[in-house]
């Protein structure tokens, strides 16, 4: 395998995981309304890419589940099966099984144990005669061969023998023996030209024939030999890095898109030209084209499918996928094609060129449909009459007719009307206008938010960048906005005004470049939510309870390493919702609730904040059941009195654990402590409020993002150290007396009347120099877990929004200083963790 | 230990730095940079050896002092100071401060001597080979073993 291959598998791997989680999203959706068909479609269509991929990284197993998930959906597709409990079932343990040999196969790792057993679960859920999903190849490969210049990334047939084990017997053969050697170089030619076609590695193929006949001869023998090894040895590096190449196409095509080059495009075009121009010849040729030919037309369109598909060519794809699926039936039985399918076929092909020259144009298979191909794709009902804007609008993008209607702008009927004689091409909203029903203002503000929605729907499918790439864009934005500030503070800028205006403007366009970059990082928690979904719909199924999940906000979007510091706490907190919140059946019955119980899990912005809030309609908490239980694990004194609140808050004690018993589900040690923690460490709390008898909700407050923070800045010595601002209480500049020594347990202030320590960071520190008298100096009382904190400074320089930096350093440090940022001045500046600053 | 001969080749391209009166060298090939001294933040708890942080275009990365790596006292700050930016590892960067950069000297097999089980200032485990050009001793580093966690 070439080198390169590493960053095709993370690709690869990347591509699967969201490929996996669409499955897993749909497949849910499935379960709850079984004629989902768009779920079925999209679940479909990510496990054929996973498919496709795994195809071209060689990684059989992936290719083979995949395969027959895919085959299954298939057939509930075409309505051959349906899709109950047992489908969905086995489909959601095939993802499963995907994903973890998707991780084994990122890892290099051979996945432990097998799937034998799942796919023949999944085969003995097929129906009965499943279609031949590739059709047989006739007779005469020569002939054919031409008709499969490009590879079917979708197709790998299941017989092919990998290049590198031809290539390893090619090896193994011994020279002397010529005939097994030419027929090895010929399997191996065989095999890159059915699926790489006969360009692939052409030189390469010709000089080993060549050089085959070489071996007869003793004399040339070894040398002979060597060469053609070295040549299989280029053949095999040069095939698989071709499919790799192509396998990676559309992540490529995405990030090209934003370079301007577009190397797959080129090449996607040629081909399809080249494809088309054959499939016309084809017609053109012959007014009733024999079986042979048919078959020969379906792969050219079968195949500009593929191709289609890999790069993401929305239309192009369903249209080539539209017209193969019409020439199935005359080549399935074998017939002459008849003159209706014959000028199907050539309308298609003009159709597929229309939408060919406007990617070249355009360099997208988005945008408004051509009229040649919109009308084509109308008459195969493709495109909706009903629809008839002409819009291409992606799942999940409202259309503009039904946006007015909303907004009240027009009636249903008006639409309808409109619409019922809309040409191709032309456009709801300017019908609608020239016929007086809506203003141009109307239209326009109806295609703004459409254009929004569509923004907000397809965003995260723009462009994957590394999130190192990503780090180093935020850092040096951060250094761009530093050296702004030094620049800005120049005696010879700030005495012109003309300078310092243009420099202030400069500031604004930085700041805004600033909140851009820290934006990327940013993460819809559509994802995580997901994962929840799939954790109640297993864990309700375990413990044999109906849960009716509902999600809301999961377009809320915080950063991503929160969204991954929450995932582990959430799902926890959804199983222990499922397990111990929500009751069994009978008992729901009793309390005279329906019988599914409901958990909600939902997202809201406020303030600067990100709330998400985990809600059941179970039994609740019962304070003095949890107050009875802490006592007697004399976890509270037992004479102890505590508010609801504070009761509730027992379950975050470590070694608290309310299941009476210790299920499969929850409760396997890890509590709510550990939820609680991981929490606190992206800067989050935990709320609780519940009802006994009616639920409990689970309130996460997270910061909007870990990566900035409002701090003020405080000197000691000649260190500047920085605290968040949302723990710091109060300032107190001391009078004589007011700080009072406490026998073994240090200084300590009187603050909101309280006894509170003081901690002399110069001191703890070890920075020299500090201030040590406290009356001239100033203390910072802070809030923390455990009571509050005060800090002695020697001055409070103000406040700065930091960008919060990692030491960069794994040796140890004192445990009160949680990170760093760079000061305006290019120094780095300490943050301190006022929870721990007293931790030992 | 077993025998002084390095187990790998110690041939190569090095950058040599000097600390107090000796002449050191590490893997060229090690190197990202060498900056100018930079105002640098000590870090409160870190072992004497981690002088402290530095921004380096907005990213912070630890300097670590060769002078305390080698078991002597702090020196005079000089205009020569310099700190050497090296990989250490998973896509970490390293500061290295020493007194000044000398020069890039390549060393064949014949230049190299294993190190000497005794006489060296400084702890030898950490010294990869003793290389000898235009008669100058200088001491080659293994890297991996000066930056080892103390």
């Amino acid at each position: 395998m070439p080198s390169d291959n590493a960053e095709f598998l993370h690709e690869f791997v990347a591509e699967s995981r969201e490929h996996l989680d669409t499955s897993e999203h749909s497949l849910l959706r499935l379960t709850r309304e079984p004629g989902d068909a768009e779920a079925v479609q999209a679940c479909f269509r990510a496990l054929h890419t996973i498919k496709g991929g795994a195809g071209f990284m060689g990684l059989d197993r992936i290719q083979g589940l995949a395969h027959v998930a895919e085959q299954l959906l298939d057939a509930v597709r075409e309505g051959r099966a349906t899709a109950g409990p047992g489908i969905c079932d086995a489909l959601l343990a095939a993802v499963t099984r995907l994903r973890e040999l998707v991780e084994a196969a990122e890892q290099s790792a051979a996945p432990e144990g097998d799937e034998d057993g799942l796919i023949e679960r999944i085969r003995s859920l097929l129906p009965a005669a499943p279609p031949e999903d590739y059709p047989a190849t006739p007779g005469g490969s020569a002939q054919n061969a031409t008709s499969r210049r490009i590879g079917r990334p979708s197709s790998p047939p299941s017989d092919e023998t990998p290049l590198d084990a031809i290539a390893g017997e090619l090896v193994a053969t011994d020279p002397a023996d010529q005939a097994r050697m030419a027929q090895c170089v010929e399997r191996l030619a065989q095999a890159i030209v059915r699926r790489d076609g006969p360009d692939a590695a052409s030189c390469e193929l010709a000089g080993m024939r060549i050089l085959v006949e070489s071996l007869a001869d003793p004399a040339q023998r070894q040398r002979a030999h060597t060469d053609i090894l070295s040549l299989a040895e280029m053949a095999v590096n040069r095939v698989i890095s071709a499919r790799l190449r192509r396998a990676a196409a559309p992540a490529a095509a995405s990030l090209a898109a934003a370079s301007g080059a577009e190397p797959t495009i080129t090449d996607f075009l040629a081909e399809t030209g080249d494809l088309l121009s054959r499939a016309e010849a084809v017609l053109l040729a012959a007014p009733h084209p024999d079986p042979s030919q048919v078959e020969e037309l379906f792969r050219c369109f079968h195949t500009v499918k593929g191709m289609a598909s890999y790069l993401g060519h929305g239309r192009i794809e369903a249209l080539a996928h539209a017209i193969e699926g019409r020439l199935t039936g005359a080549r399935d039985a074998g017939l002459q094609l008849p003159t209706e399918l014959h000028q199907l076929a050539l309308a298609g092909i003009d159709a597929l060129r229309c939408l060919a020259t406007e990617l070249k144009r355009s360099g997208t298979d988005r945008g408004p449909w051509p009229p040649t191909a919109a009308r084509f794709a109308t008459e195969l009902g493709l495109l909706a009459e009903a629809r008839g804007d002409g819009e291409d609008v992606p799942l999940g993008v409202p259309r503009i007719g039904d946006l007015l209607v909303e907004t009240g702008s027009v009636s249903r009927a008006d639409i309808e009307a409109a619409s019922a004689d809309l040409k191709p091409g032309e456009r709801l909203g300017d019908k609608l206008v020239e016929s007086g029903k809506i203003t141009r203002e109307q239209a326009e503000q109806a295609a703004a938010k459409q254009a929004e929605i569509a923004a907000k729907v397809q965003g995260e499918s723009f462009a994957r960048v590394s999130i190192g790439r990503l780090e180093e864009l935020v850092n040096l934005v951060g250094e761009l906005l530093i050296t702004q500030a030094m620049v800005s503070q120049e005696p010879e800028i700030t005495s012109s005004p003309r300078l310092s205006q243009v420099i202030g403007r400069q500031a604004r366009v930085v700041r805004d470049l600033q909140s851009l970059a820290l934006s990327l990082r940013l993460v819809p928690l559509r994802a995580t939510f997901q994962k929840m979904a799939r954790a109640v719909h297993d864990t309700g199924r375990k413990l044999g309870k109906q849960i009716d999940f509902q999600i809301q906000g999961d377009d809320v979007e915080v950063d991503r390493t929160l969204a991954e510091a929450i995932a582990d706490p959430l799902l926890h907190m959804v199983r222990n919702a499922v397990d111990h919140g929500v009751e069994d059946a009978a008992g729901r019955t009793a309390a005279g609730k329906p019988a599914a119980g409901v958990v909600r899990l939902a997202a809201a912005h406020s303030g600067d904040h990100v709330l998400i809030r985990l809600s059941d309609d179970g039994k609740g908490l019962d304070p003095a059941k949890l107050v009875a239980k802490a006592k007697e694990k004399g976890l509270i004194p037992i004479d102890a009195r505590l508010s609801d609140a504070e009761a509730f808050n027992l379950i975050f004690l470590p070694g608290f654990s309310t299941a009476a018993a210790v299920t499969a589900v929850s409760g396997r040690g890890v509590g709510m402590d550990v939820v609680k923690r991981n929490v606190d460490r992206v800067k989050g709390r935990v709320e609780i409020a519940s009802e006994v008898g009616r639920g409990s909700t689970f309130t996460i407050r997270l910061p909007l993002t870990t990566a900035i923070l409002d701090a003020m800045v405080l000197r000691v010595a000649d260190e500047r150290l920085l605290v968040p601002i949302t723990s710091v209480i109060e300032a107190i500049r001391p009078a004589a007396g007011q700080v009072g020594e406490v026998m073994g347990r240090g200084r300590v202030i009187e603050a909101r009347r309280q006894l509170v320590p003081v901690v002399a960071l110069g001191q703890v520190f070890g920075i020299g120099g500090a201030e040590a008298d406290p009356t001239r100096a100033v203390l910072l009382v802070l809030e923390r877990e455990g009571g509050a904190l005060a800090i002695q400074v020697d001055e409070i320089l103000g406040l700065q929004q930091v960008v919060i930096k990692p030491l960069g350093s794994d040796r140890p440090h004192h445990p009160g200083i949680a990170g760093s940022a760079i000061m305006g001045d290019g120094r780095v500046g300490l943050i301190l963790d006022p929870g721990r600053l007293l931790a030992d | 230990m077993t025998g002084n001969a390095p187990a790998v080749s110690v041939s190569g391209t090095y950058l040599t730095f000097q600390v107090a009166s000796e002449e050191y060298g590490i893997e060229i090939l090690k190197v990202r940079e060498i900056i100018g001294m930079l105002p640098i933040t000590p870090v409160p708890g870190s072992p004497a050896v981690m002088q402290g942080v530095v921004n380096l275009r907005g990213k912070v990365i630890p300097v670590l002092s060769m002078r305390t790596r080698f078991g002597l006292p702090p020196g005079e700050p000089h205009p020569h100071n310099v700190v050497i930016v090296v990989d250490g590892g998973d896509g970490t960067q390293i500061g290295l401060a020493v007194d000044r950069v000398r020069e890039v000297a390549k060393f064949s097999e014949v230049d190299t001597e294993p190190p000497p089980s005794y006489g060296l200032n400084i702890d030898a485990s950490m010294v990869a080979a003793l290389g000898k050009s235009q008669n100058r001793i200088r001491i080659l580093l293994d890297l991996a073993k000066v930056l080892a966690a103390i």
